[in-house]
């Protein structure tokens, strides 16, 4: 399988402070991959880079094959166009409802959807979240949980080849993140996109993650299975994967 | 060897970025208006929601200038005849636009500015961008035009409100007649054209400073207040050294 992303020797410094020194990450096409590693070790930049918001200071950015062109806006929407990314804080708009919130990445498709063609789309998404009749709502309607979902929604409603979810699950109940990973997971499974999934929760990444990369001060310390991890020689890696697993028991 | 230089930018970043900003903003206008229910929003916001605020100060503001003009007047002289006319020149050409400006920066400029700056801080504007939904078009456009609208409204209602107030202080704390207060003859057509045009050119200034400030910031909620206070500085500032440049204008024209 061809990568979808590929980071190779990517620096970004923010304010004076390196925050990713060189990454070097390729993610194959077509499968599901994990990114986990602590808090502040640059996971989230390494997703904004992925997701072209972020241009690094050195270093290339390849997506689906073709090295992206960060001064070119015309190219950038095109390769933007595949990609669909939930925040870490969801980014969800208070002034839209529901609705509107997930047909956003259908606004500028092109070819441009009918009316009726995109409110299909969005019910449709909906529904795969299992939030199939609040369309019509304020998004402060809706609890936490249901938020997630609907930033889970937005993300995979136009398509797109890469998907890049941020801490899907963050501060929720077992029971909605166990959802909320298998609805990722279920998207997954029926569109063949590439899935980067950043979190902290190791087992159940587990139960539908084949790669792992471990980041560790804004680089790739491993990539590779879980059981790879699991005997690697760094004893960093297998203590970073030890550690979470035993913490979750 | 070949040497490549790069041309440094002539103007400073605090005042490049907003008019590259304004310029963004009007051709993302002219290439796609707001639909009209989100346009609606911001004037309700802009002009609605600031409309008490703006008559209320205009209105002291109008008591207090009559109030002294009239003290200080009869230190001097016991004739106020002058002091209506004089009043309702300052309300129409100065006072009016440029108080209104100040509070529309406090209260609508701080307003963009948070709510851009928490929009930036929150991924909000990035996750437009991955939509490949211009972040101008979606969020400084509907602000500007409502700004830009309601900015003259709000002129008007508060030069109307000031003035009534003045009047009311003059006759029944001065007993200065109502025909004599209010004595429009010298106030020429001019003079509220440059009236309308300060409160024009604030309701152009203040969305970009503001949409600006919000864009720049940073961080978390600290970040968002530091945007916020930049906001309404920046504003205030500008409104105060435009009213100057458009009055120094006028005299240099002979008005």
């Amino acid at each position: 399988m061809p990568d979808a992303a590929r980071l190779d020797d990517v620096h970004i410094t923010l304010s004076g402070i390196p925050c990713l020194r060189g990454v070097h990450l390729a993610l194959e096409a077509g499968r599901m991959h994990a990114l986990v590693g602590p808090g502040g070790s640059g996971k989230t930049l390494i997703l904004k880079t992925l997701a072209t918001l972020l241009p690094p200071d050195s270093g290339t950015v390849a997506l689906f094959g073709e090295p992206v062109a960060f001064g070119d806006e015309d190219r950038l929407r095109a390769v933007r166009s595949r990609i669909g990314v939930q925040f870490q804080n969801l980014a969800l708009f208070d002034f839209l409802t529901v609705g509107e919130n997930v047909a956003l990445p259908l606004e500028e498709v092109s070819p441009p959807l009918s009316p009726a063609e995109r409110n299909h789309r969005v019910a449709d998404s909906l529904r795969s979240v299992r939030l199939p009749e609040v369309a019509d709502l304020p998004i402060q309607a809706l609890s936490g949980g249901m938020q997630r979902r609907v930033a889970v929604a937005r993300a995979a409603v136009a398509r797109p080849d890469l998907l890049l979810f941020d801490d899907p699950a963050g501060g929720l109940d077992p029971v909605t993140t166990s959802r909320i990973f298998d609805l990722i997971a279920r998207e997954q499974q029926e569109s063949s996109a590439t899935v980067v999934i950043s979190s902290h929760d190791i087992p159940r990444l587990a139960r539908c993650c084949s790669r792992f990369h471990l980041v560790d001060s804004g680089s790739i310390l491993f990539s590779g299975s879980l059981t790879e991890a699991l005997r690697h020689p760094d004893s960093r890696v297998r203590d970073f994967f030890q550690e979470v697993q035993d913490a979750d028991r | 060897m070949k040497a490549t230089s790069r041309r440094k930018p002539v103007l400073p970043p605090l005042v490049r970025e907003p008019l590259l900003l304004l310029g963004r903003t009007l051709a993302a206008t002219i290439r796609r208006p707001p639909p009209r229910h989100r346009l609606l929003a911001q004037m309700h916001n802009v002009g609605n929601r600031s409309v008490v605020f703006i008559a209320v100060t205009l209105g002291f503001l109008g008591l207090i200038l009559v109030y002294q003009a009239c003290v200080q007047t009869l230190k001097v002289l016991p004739d106020l005849s002058g002091v209506g006319g004089a009043f309702l020149y300052a309300m129409v050409r100065t006072f009016g636009p440029t108080v209104t400006g100040l509070m529309v920066a406090t209260r609508v400029g701080a307003g963009i500015a948070a709510e851009l700056g928490s929009m930036t801080v929150t991924d909000q504007v990035e996750a437009l961008k991955v939509a490949n939904s211009d972040p101008v078009s979606w969020l400084v456009v509907p602000r500007f035009l409502a700004c830009v609208v309601m900015m003259p409204v709000l002129w008007v209602v508060g030069t109307l409100v000031g003035s009534f107030a003045g009047y009311l202080m003059g006759h029944y704390r001065f007993a200065i007649g109502t025909r004599i207060f209010l004595d429009f003859s010298g106030i020429a057509p001019i003079d509220v054209f440059f009236g309308y045009l300060k409160a024009q050119t604030y309701g152009i200034v203040i969305p970009i400073l503001s949409a600006h400030a919000g864009f720049q910031a940073f961080g978390g909620s600290e970040g968002v207040g530091q945007a916020t206070t930049a906001a309404v500085v920046r504003s205030s500032f500008v409104v105060i050294v435009l009213d100057f440049v458009i009055s120094t204008m006028a005299f240099l024209m002979g008005h």
